[in-house]
């Protein structure tokens, strides 16, 4: 079952990341006055979003395994779940937080 | 009529900047499919040049993987510019405008002078290029204000208030729907949107704040007559006279609406007869009883009197 | 990858003269009323698919009857009350009664197969799963004919569903019927999970598994996590209908986004539990037909694991338009783009496989589905890209457009490879294949008429015709994309029924040609009812081309487990990652206990839906008895020890313990309790953020003392030390040894106290539960460890029962560490929520 687990770390690190960054908005807006949630929930999906992908380069540099296909497999999706996490990351610098669309 | 409630015949800010939106997408995923399609026919075509490379895990990185990272990458951020752009307007000239969804139709409130507000239904008149803030509740179920040639749709939530801005470029009539099913006779919950220019509008707004008109021949002094003692007023209100009920839409200027019955039919003195008599027919479920009670005379009094509410 | 196949086969010939005998004998179905008994999976798979198949017609029926509606604007044909029934039971019925139960009865009938193993690992839970399935979905089904059908749309959103809209039962039919049917694709995807990863054959490594298996396994997984959400949201919405708590209503504090938020949690990972198996499918039919292995198998694995994940982070697409903050919106359509990056390697390998061929690429039936469902899927992967735009989508939500889209992803995605899956598969169980010529008309009438129908949509819904309604108007020229959708549809269904006739015609059950495809994987080995003769041993991921002679081999006899060494139905039990043998597991063959408790589960629910709650509650605690008398004659214990099956092999048949089957399917079924207990944290906390004022503070007068809590906790950490104890307890030497059931019972009744200590605790508080939405959630909160907490006292029960029939001791133990295993779950369970509802309110 860890070996499992290890072949899909990527993946979970990206569902951690967007737990962390849905609830940090959707909690921070909802009990910040308006006006004054900006900043916070800038930052904490900023450092969520460095903070997933610096653990998903460590994971990506220690594949864990030396079996070809799991490595093979662990690695990419290392690289799709980065790739996932960065795009998550890049909302908040141009959408506005806590209004209406 | 083609055309009144299309996406892509945009008369509005926002319908405009979605459409080219859409037109962009339509012309790149048209080329991404034809690709794909070119590709398999290769595939299947058995010994040609160039299949080589298509027989290899390289196609599938980089055509798999690499291409559409890019591309998904840039409709991403045009999305969300594009969601931006979009983001209710904080314009301190904008009007404010209160829409609340009942089953099956729109209760439309407005600010009057004096910061009294006063009602119409199924029927949004707005003024050309300025945004109009509209706030949207419901009083029962979950609706959804839509009118597409002018912008996108948004929920009506029991507990909440959601608003959205129309911004509406050229003058005329656009016909919105209800876009979240809300049970019975959802099908028949529809609206229109006038687009006026500022002096219209205006001009326009005043009256419809003001009360009715009096009645002004036998036959109509009939039918408000009727109006009131058959009960009509326990459900409707017309300014100026004693009906004030609050459950049903507002009539006071019935006559002058677009459409009846939440733009479920035309507007005119025999339309508003048979919906009387028949109206479960007519909209199945819709919360108005059928009224037998009148004999022709009265019917046509009556119905000659609201048609007349201008 | 190619390990070298053993120099020596495991079992030499000749082999005894009786062995297939036996073995036929013992796999035999049963005849007559017994056949009701049958647990074999080609027997249920059979049923399954075609109870499935059966849905998807009357479905379709449906939605013919409403295509004929639209056919023309301002048509009465049909009423409005009829329509909004008629989509509601289309809808639910295609997503509930056909997708998922199609794909877990293809799990059913091909894993098995394709693993080589003699039957999956729990029979019985299978045959159970279906009969629910069977009589749950035909009762929900038929409230259709006697207008007593659910009209809140396959989506239920409240408050339209709640009493005040929708009085009556016809919202109870949906909510009861449809919670019952996902409990029994929950007990499906148990199954699944451990028939993938614990039955496979020696040899067969997770990089040489059939990618249907990983699809399955993929899908099983995500049913534990997405299914348990919608079963809360209708366990929430039956228990406001009946009683009045409120969790969706704004007036005390609920929200109707609540249901939305956890019905497409479940709702848009189900498109992709529909899909995933459907691309596993394609991956199996391609190679054979290019004659060659897939290319990027790991590509595929890794689309599928991602495409699993992702899926996950979409489910507020569909609330795009409902007012939350647009930073929200923009989250889930980053994730939207993310979940179609694997969509994209799935169709590039198939482009390159196809392209990888030996000579050219086989244009069979089944390749013509998969071509088309390569063609519509593309457009409807297409179209959901652009909906995943978010500003796109606030036109195009709740419209003909989406419409469109989905039946371009669920038919396309589905439907189309199933057809394929018919045509390719049919030879492994009927006895003539299926006509090639009726074939490619069927192909092009189900190709030319799906577009039809559906391509149009996309037009109607830009027009601004929006979803779901029963009529409109003629003048707003929405008129000839209706009427072409309506043309389509009945070519489309044209299509069907000269599939029908074809399989009347040419489906005859048993043994079919062998490998007509020249396929390499193992389902294609000669087979009876007992799966393979032997069980090979596996060395690459199409074995029947890269091993020679594998086909002669296992049919003669040569491979692992040619017999039956114990007497009975056993199959292999592998480890899950190498798939080294491990022991042989007996497994239990046809019986009518799992039979009548599917049929008293199902009773009990739909007795609950009309009211009539004694016979009710009798009929439940039939089903209760039902599954304890099937139960109890498993856990067979080591029996004569050990058994050879070849190559000098000797295995254990039983073990306890986290190696064993029963330990794996306990821990999935944790899983799946344990996310619904998260959805239940998610509710609280999500509520609580939409109306603080109405949560319990500090310094509430309703937030129960300390001392409530601490007590409590103090039980859920006895009761967890006693079941330690009492585990430990079994090895002692008799009389010492009597103490344990002792404990353990102890030990059950310290969790139902504490359960009973945190509900006094807030009752005594003057809290009641239909108060506000922070009450319902606290007495909800209670209400889930307290189901699994009487379900630990039964099981406690359960196991001094079989220690007082000498059926339990220290090496045959599975009934208590099940038992124990849910025990600790729970008392974990209990815990977290005492922080969170004791806890979080303080911190306010």
């Amino acid at each position: 079952m860890p070996l499992l687990i290890r072949l899909v770390l990527g993946p979970i690190v990206w569902a951690a990341h967007f737990a962390v960054v849905y609830g940090a908005h959707t909690a921070l807006c909802a009990i910040r006055p308006p006006g004054t949630a900006e900043a916070s929930v800038a930052m904490a999906v900023g450092i969520a979003t460095l903070a997933a992908l610096l653990t998903l380069l460590l994971a990506g540099m220690t594949p864990g395994t030396a079996v070809r296909f799991r490595r093979d497999v662990t690695l990419l999706l290392t690289v799709l779940s980065a790739i996932a996490v960065a795009w998550l990351g890049i909302t908040v610098l141009i959408v506005p937080v806590c209004t209406s669309p | 009529m083609n055309g009144v409630q299309s996406v892509l015949a945009p008369r509005g800010q926002d319908a405009e900047r979605i459409a080219t939106l859409f037109w962009t997408m339509l012309g790149g995923g048209t080329l991404i499919m034809l690709a794909v399609a070119v590709l398999t026919a290769l595939a299947l075509k058995g010994d040609s040049p160039g299949r080589g490379w298509l027989r290899s895990e390289r196609l599938v990185v980089w055509v798999g993987i690499v291409l559409p990272v890019c591309l998904l990458t840039a409709l991403l951020a045009w999305g969300l510019f594009a969601l931006r752009a979009g983001a209710v307007h904080s314009d301190p000239d904008a009007l404010r405008v209160a829409v609340v969804g009942e089953r099956w139709w729109w209760r439309v409130i407005y600010p009057g002078a004096g910061g009294r507000s006063f009602e119409s239904a199924n029927e949004l008149r707005i003024p050309v290029g300025r945004t109009v803030n509209v706030e949207l509740r419901t009083a029962d179920v979950i609706h959804s204000f839509w009118v597409p040639s002018l912008a996108g749709k948004v929920d009506m939530i029991p507990g909440r208030t959601n608003v959205m801005s129309l911004v509406a470029n050229a003058t005329g009539v656009s016909r919105g729907q209800c876009a979240e099913y809300c049970g019975g006779a959802h099908a028949l919950m529809s609206f229109h949107v006038v687009a006026l220019n500022a002096t219209e509008f205006e001009s326009w707004l005043a009256h419809e704040s003001g009360p009715a008109i009096p009645p002004a021949d036998a036959e109509t002094r009939l039918g408000q007559t009727l109006f009131i003692t058959s009960g009509c007023g326990a459900c409707h209100t017309i300014r100026g006279t004693d009906a004030a009920g609050r459950i049903g839409p507002d009539l006071t200027h019935v006559g002058g609406r677009l459409s009846l019955a939440a733009a479920t039919m035309s507007n005119d003195a025999a339309a508003i007869g048979r919906w009387i008599r028949d109206n479960q027919h007519i909209k199945p479920q819709n919360r108005m009883p059928p009224f037998a009670i009148f004999d022709d005379r009265q019917l046509a009094a009556l119905s000659r009197y609201l048609a007349g509410l201008k | 990858m190619n390990e070298s196949p053993p120099a020596d086969l495991p079992n030499p010939l000749p082999r005894p003269a009786r062995e297939r005998e036996e073995l036929l004998r013992i796999w035999a179905t049963p005849r007559g009323w017994r056949r009701l008994t049958a647990v074999n999976n080609t027997v249920i798979g059979i049923f399954y698919i075609g109870m499935a198949f059966l849905f998807f017609i009357l479905a379709g029926l449906l939605g013919l009857l409403m295509r004929a509606q639209l056919a023309a604007g301002d048509s009465t044909l049909l009423s409005q009350d009829l329509y909004n029934q008629l989509f509601t039971v289309h809808g639910t019925t295609m997503m509930f009664l056909f997708a998922v139960p199609a794909m877990e009865a293809l799990g059913v009938m091909l894993l098995p197969q394709m693993l080589a193993a003699r039957d999956l690992p729990f029979p019985r839970l299978s045959a159970f799963a279906i009969w629910a399935y069977v009589i749950g979905g035909l009762v929900f089904f038929s409230t259709i004919f006697y207008d007593l059908a659910p009209r809140g749309g396959w989506f239920m959103y409240p408050p339209l569903t709640l009493t005040e809209f929708s009085p009556g039962d016809s919202a109870d039919f949906w909510l009861l019927g449809i919670g019952f049917i996902e409990i029994s694709a929950i007990a499906g995807a148990v199954e699944i999970i451990v028939g993938v990863l614990r039955t496979r054959p020696p040899g067969m490594s997770l990089d040489k598994m059939p990618i249907f298996a990983w699809s399955m396994l993929i899908f099983a997984a995500m049913i534990v996590f997405a299914f348990p959400a919608v079963i809360l949201a209708t366990m929430m919405l039956e228990i406001e209908r009946s009683f009045g708590w409120p969790f969706f209503t704004a007036a005390r504090g609920g929200d109707s986004l609540l249901w939305q938020h956890l019905f497409w949690f479940f709702g848009h990972p189900e498109v992709y539990i529909i899909f995933l198996p459907a691309a596993g499918l394609v991956s199996m039919i391609v190679p054979t037909m290019a004659r060659t292995p897939l290319v990027g198998y790991r590509l595929i694995v890794v689309a599928l694991i991602a495409t699993g994940f992702f899926s996950f982070g979409l489910w507020v697409h569909h609330m795009f338009t409902t007012g939350i903050p647009a930073l929200s919106l923009a989250f889930f359509s980053a994730a939207s783009m993310a979940v179609a990056v694997p969509s994209g390697i799935q169709v590039f390998s198939w482009i390159a496989t196809m392209a990888a061929g030996r000579g050219r690429f086989r244009i069979t039936t089944p390749s013509l589905f998969v071509l088309g469902f390569l063609f519509i899927f593309t457009v409807g992967g297409l179209t959901g890209v652009m909906v995943a735009v978010v500003p796109f989508d606030f036109q195009a939500h709740d419209t003909y457009f989406v419409v469109a889209h989905f039946h371009y992803v669920l038919i396309g995605g589905m439907v189309f490879p199933l057809f394929a899956t018919f045509y390719y598969w049919a030879p492994m169980v009927s006895r003539r294949a299926l006509s090639e010529r009726f074939g490619r008309w069927v192909f092009w009438l189900m190709f030319v008429g799906f577009n039809v129908t559906f391509f149009p949509m996309h037009i109607a819904g830009l027009m601004g015709m929006p979803r779901r309604v029963w009529t409109y108007p003629a003048d707003i020229g929405w008129d000839l994309p209706n009427l072409v959708s309506t043309i389509g549809a009945f070519i489309l269904a044209a299509g069907v029924l000269l599939f029908v006739i074809d399989l009347g015609l040419r489906f005859r059950r048993g043994k079919g040609p062998d490998n007509p495809w020249q396929a390499g994987t193992l389902e294609w080995l000669p087979n009876d009812v007992y799966s393979t003769r032997s069980i090979p041993h596996v060395t690459s991921r199409e074995p029947l081309w890269e091993q020679p002679g594998l086909a002669r081999d296992v049919e003669q006899g040569r491979y692992y487990l040619p017999n039956a060494p114990t007497g009975g139905r056993e199959t292999i039990v592998t480890s899950p990652v190498d798939a080294t043998p491990e022991y042989v597991i007996r497994m239990p063959g046809p019986g009518w206990a799992h039979f009548f408790a599917a049929v008293f589960t199902a009773a009990c629910f739909l007795l609950l839906t009309v009211k009539v709650v004694v016979p009710a509650i009798a009929c439940g605690v039939l089903a209760v008895l039902s599954c304890l008398v099937w139960v109890w004659q498993l856990d067979l214990g080591p029996g004569k020890g050990p058994v050879p099956i070849g190559a000098g092999i000797s295995l254990p048949t039983y073990r306890t313990g986290p190696t064993s089957h029963s330990w794996w399917a306990m821990v999935v079924l944790m899983l799946v309790a344990a996310s619904l207990y998260l959805a239940w944290m998610f509710s609280y906390l999500y509520l609580w953020t939409v109306s603080p004022e109405v949560w319990a503070t500090g310094d509430s007068p309703l937030l129960p003392g300390v001392e409530w809590p601490v007590l409590s906790g103090a039980l859920l950490l006895a009761g967890t030390g006693l079941l330690v104890v009492a585990g430990r307890g079994l090895a002692w030497t008799r009389p010492l040894r009597h103490v344990s059931p002792a404990l353990t019972l102890i030990a059950s009744l310290c969790l139902t106290a504490a359960t009973i200590v945190e509900i006094f605790g807030h009752w005594t508080a003057g809290l009641r539960p239909a108060d506000s939405a922070y009450a319902a959630m606290v007495y909800l909160g209670a209400t889930l460890t307290g189901q699994v907490v009487i379900t630990v006292l039964i099981m406690s029960l359960f196991a001094i029962a079989r220690y007082a029939a000498g059926k339990l001791d220290n090496v045959r133990r599975l009934a208590f560490d099940n038992t124990a295993l849910l025990g600790w779950y729970g008392a974990g369970q209990g815990l977290v929520g005492l922080v969170l509802v004791h806890g979080f309110p303080r911190l306010l």
